[in-house]
């Protein structure tokens, strides 16, 4: 049973899709809302597995939305006809529906969530403790044209550049408007850790560790990047490698 | 037929031109006996004027056969090949048929010049009192050392003389020299020929590709206009049938409704490629069609008020010109805002102009953050300097700081 959220800044548009997911018995449709402030409220106190996501809203779109959330769910856009967010899509292979929504393609993309949620489950059923963003978490990164949901734990450094953090995954390096402090807070310390003041990286992504004057670290990451470990936080990740 | 008039007059201007600068040069740097006598002259100047037929005709016949080989589609190692072979075959023929012509009229300023020559030799040796016989017998002898001797010898090689491979004298004529210097002199000025030819043949295509580009430009353009004209925003379209599906059940009648608003709307986009201007009247039926399936989407969001002076009902205006501007206002000013707006819709006379008016709730900033929308913007100013050459003009400005307003000003049209 999942528990699904339809953002839409349409009336009709939110009825027509629940009538449509009444023929679902895995769905059940726990709340609504007509634009981006009031769908991340209603998803931070209802907490549903899956949204409905209308791109084209007043306000903010259903992609600014999705990059002020620390956790992204599960996302099935909707779109009546955009060729810019179509565009987007087709790269990233994220899942979408067209309105007026074809029962059958939405059949195919619940069907494709199921798939995604368990495997997710096989992989790691220890990270689920609530509060803390562990590896199977993933976050909603856009960068002009492109947009991802990238999964934590394929993220290897984030890099603080003033207000925002650089995320490094893949070959991708894209903004997010999230303090490193921020990040720190939220992040699963287990697999995160602040190596200085403008870095955190995956301790899953290091390859080579090195001394480095003044008893820091000097660490290798798989995409070939360097960063130092400060002094104090050096005796600290020692501290943690040793367990 | 300009382009044949231009190339005769390069041709002669050309060539004439280069024969006259010869002539200067001659004249300004050579001696004085180019010129003198008159029939020596004459000669002169008939050689360069054989001259001069002979490399436009044979450069002519030269154009010919390129023009027939289609010279232009040519590949880079096939116009070098082309260069070599035409320019010898052409110096060839150029060089010879000056000749020919030269020799016309019987005597030739070379063969003047050879029997002037030879006449001046003769007229030395008489005077230094040498004959021929005596040399020959100094030959045979290997007596080279008399002083008589050396100076027979002097004035022979002045009056170009030579002996020839049976030791006797001769006059030299320097057939040889001279055809080679002559063929070599036309296989220069013919390389330079078919080297200018083939520049300007090259820099005349790339203009003209460039032509063709800016032409092909304006069709895409006035295609864009068109297109522009019928175009009915994708998004509304499907999020309009989104929308009626959602009323079949929930409120069937006004479903039915809605689907007559939008196969009005498509019918007269359709139709709007045909006419060039329609009734203020019937494009207004489209408008209010097109607000009332907006207003089934965004509810009480969306506000509508209209001003419309009954006498403007008749006027003639481009069909969907102000359901685009009514589109604008909506996809820029009430969908941006969770709380929605108003779209007003004025039309009116104002100083002999018909002046139609949209304004909507926002700002122009919005607006000009979207790119997409300042082509629909510049579309709207150049159909109506098409219909009204200049005559009306479109703006769009900001109102109170809160209101967006465009305005087509239109001259007045008389109604039968």
């Amino acid at each position: 049973m999942y528990k699904a959220l339809i953002i839409d800044d349409e009336r009709l548009a939110r009825n027509e899709l629940k009538k449509l997911l009444a023929d679902f018995s895995e769905i059940e449709v726990i709340g609504e809302a007509a634009n981006a402030d009031e769908g991340i409220e209603k998803i931070d106190s209802l907490i549903p597995d899956l949204i409905f996501l209308d791109i084209q809203m007043p306000g903010k779109t259903g992609f600014d939305m999705l990059q002020e959330l620390d956790r992204a769910p599960h996302v099935i856009f909707t779109t009546a006809y955009d060729e810019f967010a179509l565009k987007a899509f087709e790269v990233n292979a994220l899942d979408y529906l067209m309105k007026p929504v074809e029962p059958k393609r939405l059949k195919d993309a619940l069907h494709k969530l199921q798939q995604a949620e368990e495997k997710e489950a096989a992989a790691s059923l220890a990270s689920s403790f609530r509060g803390m963003l562990g590896e199977n978490d993933q976050v909603f990164v856009k960068d002009g044209e492109r947009c991802w949901f990238v999964k934590l734990g394929e993220v290897r450094l984030f890099e603080s550049v003033g207000n925002y953090a650089k995320v490094f995954f893949g070959t991708n390096k894209p903004l997010i408007l999230k303090s490193l402090n921020a990040l720190e807070e939220r992040l699963d310390e287990k697999v995160f850790f602040r190596a200085n003041r403008k870095h955190i990286i995956n301790l899953h992504m290091i390859e080579k560790v090195e001394p480095f004057f003044n008893g820091g670290l000097m660490l290798d990451l798989k995409g070939g990047e360097k960063i130092e470990v400060s002094r104090r936080q050096a005796v600290k990740f020692k501290e943690m490698m040793s367990l | 037929m300009k382009t044949q008039k231009r190339y005769w007059l390069c041709q002669i201007l050309g060539w004439g031109g280069l024969m006259a600068l010869f002539l200067f040069i001659a004249y300004k740097f050579g001696s004085d006996n180019f010129f003198t006598p008159a029939t020596k002259r004459n000669l002169l100047l008939y050689g360069f004027f054989t001259a001069f037929i002979s490399y436009i005709l044979s450069t002519h016949l030269l154009r010919i056969v390129l023009k027939k080989l289609n010279w232009l589609s040519f590949n880079p190692s096939k116009i070098f090949l082309m260069f070599i072979v035409g320019v010898s075959l052409t110096s060839v023929v150029s060089f010879y048929g000056s000749e020919l012509l030269e020799k016309i009229p019987g005597e030739t300023y070379e063969s003047y010049e050879i029997k002037e020559r030879k006449e001046k030799a003769i007229l030395m040796e008489k005077e230094l009192n040498l004959t021929n016989v005596d040399y020959y017998d100094y030959e045979k002898n290997n007596i080279f050392d008399s002083v008589k001797y050396k100076s027979f010898i002097k004035i022979k090689k002045a009056t170009s003389w030579y002996k020839d491979k049976n030791n006797k004298w001769q006059f030299e004529e320097q057939r040889k020299g001279k055809i080679f210097g002559g063929l070599f002199n036309s296989f220069i000025l013919i390389s330079l020929w078919l080297l200018i030819y083939v520049v300007f043949h090259y820099v005349d295509k790339n203009r003209n590709n460039q032509l063709d580009k800016l032409r092909l430009e304006g069709v895409v353009k006035s295609l864009e206009l068109k297109t522009i004209k019928s175009h009915i925003n994708p998004h509304f379209i499907f999020n309009a049938l989104n929308s009626i599906r959602a009323l079949v059940d929930e409120n069937p009648a006004r479903a039915r409704t809605a689907i007559t608003e939008l196969s009005n709307i498509l019918r007269s986009s359709l139709q709007a490629e045909k006419l060039e201007t329609v009734p203020l009247e019937q494009e207004l039926d489209i408008v209010q069609d097109y607000l009332a399936l907006e207003q089934m989407r965004f509810e009480e969001r969306l506000k509508v008020e209209m001003h419309i002076d009954p006498d403007t009902l008749a006027q003639p205006i481009p069909p969907m010109m102000l359901q685009n501007l009514v589109e604008n206002a909506i996809k820029h000013g009430i969908s941006k805002d969770v709380n929605g707006g108003i779209v007003i819709i004025r039309s009116y006379f104002k100083d002999d102009h018909h002046e139609l008016i949209v304004q909507n709730t926002g700002n122009l900033q919005s607006l000009k953050a979207g790119t997409s929308s300042g082509f629909g913007l510049r579309s709207t100013q150049d159909r109506l300097n098409l219909l009204y050459h200049k005559k009306a003009h479109f703006e769009i400005e900001e109102k109170n700081g809160n209101l967006v307003q465009s305005k087509i000003v239109m001259p007045v049209a008389e109604i039968i």
